[in-house]
């Protein structure tokens, strides 16, 4: 009798209730099962648990119950009978304390004390509102499918399973967070991926100590080489298709909970600069646009400053006819060119902050006074003159055509050290600015492999894949 | 806060224009033209065309009220020491790269040019792409006075020195081949003319044409067109021209002529030097004022026209070496080339040797197209 006084339900249902500090979407339930009627108490969390699925899996099986399949005195072994027999729930299981029930409880699992037992069990009854799979709006395409990951793990992981059906694909689930015990999964083909490689990823999950991660963008953070480069050294994408193909290559994929963007490792700037899209395209048209990418990269990065580079140190490249009209261009502009160029930078800077902040429905109002007001009206009023603004223009269109965000934030942040680097040296000062970076581009390695790869340490095989989409039936051919 | 102010002054100083080698972008003003004069005392006068920016017509440029180029002129002993007074009427900073023609006076060429252009060797800023010109009007007056169809004359002429449609009667030359030629006895300067062809009112049309031959820094005469054309073809400049035969009086035939080939060897024998010169090429009928029946002609016309070049390759070379004592069509560097000892022994008479060589010369060209009438 000691024992069932000392796993009195009462005491048990006060002990939870005051660790979540009498929450009020703490519901406790209780009922009596069985012909001998033996008391019981169901918890769970309002709203992170579908009321449905409890009702089908948990309380009408209890409810409906004549006899305990076990013997009631020894109630441990009743409790880990009931969810062997009983609760027809997908996932059921027996803990021993409230220390580990509790955070299943956070996550929407019911838990279930039997009078006089003195283990929980907890069942899964999770039923998390989820939004719809949607084509993913930060990489859109043409040509290819157009599902994007969910802020859902559980649907993330199904998405990439569903496209690649084999028994050695790995999802590996870790818990990071202190207080938010975010769900992270890791997933990687386990005869591809180097097993060095999973490793590494897990030990740096493992030692990230955080309170919350609301984004993948924490993890990125934590988890990166060189974490004070401004380059992006783990790749992100919103794409199922495209971390369907980062798992072949062989590369380790990491998903978070609550976000739709997944990570992958490692990542190199030629990983930045390809599209899952290249491989949904005809290899010629598809080589062209890869081409065309990488001049909108080094455009983005050069154009304002080689604008500027010029005009101030040597006036002499611009070709006569250009020269006289950029001179009539700029006559009675007030600024120097530099200040210019970095006037309208910024101003398109601020365009398009605003653009992503406003709401949907005053957007036409922005692109009219971004267009129509800065535009025209300044050329007009002698404020700036037209070729700053085409060199801006041509930039800014030239920036959209880099696919990853993160790596056209770096250079749209480089660009402006670019241009003062020109307007102090000029054409030298761009050539210094290269090197820097060509310096710090080749020290910087994603999980050991090196920025740069495969352009250096040239290696020609994967050099030529980069430069070239090479066609399917060409590599098969190899592979034969 | 150091790095505050440090990051304040670095922007002040990139926002300075004219700092640390910046150009004074706004006060650039483009020099189209540069113009060299004799003047009283071994002085030269230098005259600088500026052009006035303007938009291009399709910009909107068209309607434009405001002179499209200036022209400057002073006196100095050297160009730089006229150009800093020009400077001074300028008020704006002048920009010499873009420098499209250097017309030199005829005058002033003939006078010498040695004690001036060093100023083009030295400077930097400046355009070693432009063309060469000599006027046979003063230089000045012939940058006030010449008429275009583009706003600025200079642009027109060097438009048409650059395309290759004048080639055949029109030698070219930019200013990196003429300074090293002044000194290079082995392969002299020329240089295109330019002079008054029709004046309408206050204006001229220039026409150019001819050919200004040099002997070392000092020009010493003209060639005409068709002397040009094979000065062109012996120094590989051109590979086509045209030529009228004289079939009989009153009648010719006039041919245009393709894939010119023309060979200068220096032969040695016995001690004594002498050239080789083959032409070869290929010739299409064009005009004729007789009719004509291909078969039956053919080859009266070749031979014909086989005869005349030969006599004006003749004629050209005659003109060049025993005349002008100029090897302007670089005879002494193929010597060099060939046989540089040789070169060696015969450079410092190499006027002398000129004017006494011999000349082998064979012109063979095929007629290809009558023109399709028989």
């Amino acid at each position: 009798m000691t024992k069932r006084q000392l796993y009195a339900l009462s005491q048990r249902k006060r002990d939870i209730e005051l660790r979540l500090g009498e929450s009020s979407d703490l519901v406790a339930r209780e009922c009596r099962i069985g012909q001998e009627s033996i008391p019981a108490l169901l918890m769970w969390i309002d709203n992170l648990v579908d009321k449905r699925t409890l009702q089908l899996t948990t309380l009408s099986p209890l409810l409906s119950l004549s006899a305990l399949p076990s013997l009631p005195d020894e109630p441990p072994e009743c409790l880990e009978e009931l969810c062997r027999s009983v609760i027809s729930a997908p996932e059921a299981k027996v803990v021993g304390t409230a220390d580990e029930a509790v955070p299943l409880l956070m996550c929407g699992w019911t838990l279930l004390f039997l009078e006089g037992a003195s283990g929980i069990a907890v069942i899964q009854t999770q039923g998390l509102e989820t939004r719809g799979i949607e084509e993913a709006p930060s990489s859109t395409v043409v040509r290819g499918p157009r599902d994007g990951f969910v802020e859902s793990l559980d649907v993330n992981v199904s998405l990439v399973r569903r496209r690649i059906r084999s028994e050695s694909v790995r999802v590996d689930k870790l818990v990071v967070g202190s207080v938010s015990h975010t769900h992270v999964a890791i997933l990687y083909i386990h005869d591809r991926a180097k097993p060095e490689m999973v490793e590494e990823v897990r030990k740096r999950i493992g030692k990230v100590s955080i309170d919350g991660v609301l984004e993948s963008q924490y993890i990125e953070e934590l988890i990166k080489d060189s974490p004070r480069s401004f380059f992006p050294t783990v790749y992100s994408t919103e794409r199922p298709d495209d971390v369907a193909g980062i798992l072949m290559e062989g590369r380790v994929a990491i998903l978070v909970d609550g976000s739709p963007f997944a990570l992958a490792l490692p990542c190199t700037l030629a990983h930045l600069l390809k599209t899952t899209e290249d491989l949904y395209l005809a290899y010629p048209v598809a080589t062209f646009i890869r081409w065309l990418r990488y001049v909108g990269f080094m455009m983005n990065l050069l154009l304002p400053s080689v604008y500027v580079g010029t005009l101030t140190f040597h006036p002499e490249m611009v070709p006569p006819q250009l020269l006289s009209s950029i001179l009539t261009a700029r006559e009675g502009v007030p600024f120097p060119v530099l200040m210019e160029t970095l006037l309208m930078e910024l101003t398109f800077e601020v365009l398009r902050e605003a653009s992503v902040r406003m709401p949907r429905s005053i957007g036409s109002a922005i692109s009219i006074v971004g267009a129509l007001v800065i535009g025209e009206s300044a050329v007009q009023a002698g404020i700036i003159s037209s070729p700053a603004i085409i060199v801006v223009a041509a930039t800014a269109i030239a920036s959209f055509t880099i696919p990853s965000i993160s790596l056209s934030g770096t250079v749209r942040i480089l660009r402006f050290g670019m241009v003062l680097l020109a307007s102090m040296f000029g054409l030298y000062g761009i050539m210094i600015g290269l090197f820097l970076l060509g310096i710090h581009l080749s020290s910087i390695k994603s999980l050991g492999m090196p920025y740069l790869a495969p352009f250096a340490p040239f290696r020609k095989k994967e050099f030529l894949r980069m430069m070239f989409r090479i066609p399917w039936f060409v590599l098969n051919k190899n592979r034969k | 806060m150091k790095a505050v102010k440090a990051g304040i002054c670095l922007m002040a100083i990139m926002l300075i224009s004219g700092c640390w080698g910046q150009i004074n972008f706004d006060q650039l003003t483009v020099v189209s033209a540069i113009g060299l004069d004799p003047d009283k005392n071994g002085m030269v006068r230098v005259t600088v065309q500026l052009s006035n920016p303007t938009l291009p017509v399709a910009a909107g440029g068209g309607s434009q009220q405001r002179r499209p180029f200036v022209n400057y002129d002073a006196v100095g002993i050297t160009i730089q020491e006229a150009i800093e007074r020009i400077q001074h009427q300028a008020k704006k900073s002048l920009f010499f790269p873009q420098t499209k023609i250097v017309l030199i006076g005829e005058r002033l060429a003939r006078r010498g040019l040695d004690d001036h252009l060093d100023y083009f060797w030295r400077e930097m800023n400046q355009n070693l792409n432009s063309y060469v010109l000599v006027s046979r009007m003063p230089a000045r007056l012939a940058l006030d006075t010449a008429m275009e169809l583009e706003a600025v004359p200079a642009d027109e002429w060097r438009k048409y020195l650059e395309g290759d449609w004048k080639r055949p009667l029109q030698v070219d030359i930019q200013m990196y081949q003429f300074l090293p030629r002044l000194n290079q006895i082995g392969h002299q300067a020329v240089s295109p003319g330019i002079g008054p062809f029709n004046k309408s009112g206050k204006s001229e049309i220039m026409e150019i044409g001819d050919t200004a031959v040099f002997k070392n820094d000092r020009m010493v005469g003209w060639l005409s067109g068709e002397e040009s054309q094979i000065v062109n073809w012996l120094t590989d400049a051109s590979h086509s021209g045209s030529i009228h035969t004289d079939l009989a009086k009153e009648e010719s035939v006039s041919f245009s002529l393709h894939s010119i080939r023309a060979q200068v060897t220096p032969v040695l024998r016995n001690g004594q030097l002498s050239m080789k010169v083959r032409v070869k090429g290929e010739a299409e009928v064009l005009t004729a004022t007789v009719p004509l029946h291909y078969i039956l002609e053919n080859a009266m016309l070749r031979d014909v026209l086989n005869q005349q070049l030969e006599s004006a390759v003749e004629e050209t070379i005659d003109k060049v070496f025993r005349q002008y004592g100029s090897d302007v069509i670089g005879f002494g560097e193929a010597l060099h080339r060939s046989m540089p000892a040789e070169w060696r022994k015969r450079k410092i008479n190499w006027e002398k040797e000129l004017r006494s060589l011999d000349t082998d010369i064979s012109v063979s060209f095929r007629i290809r197209k009558s023109g399709l009438l028989h």
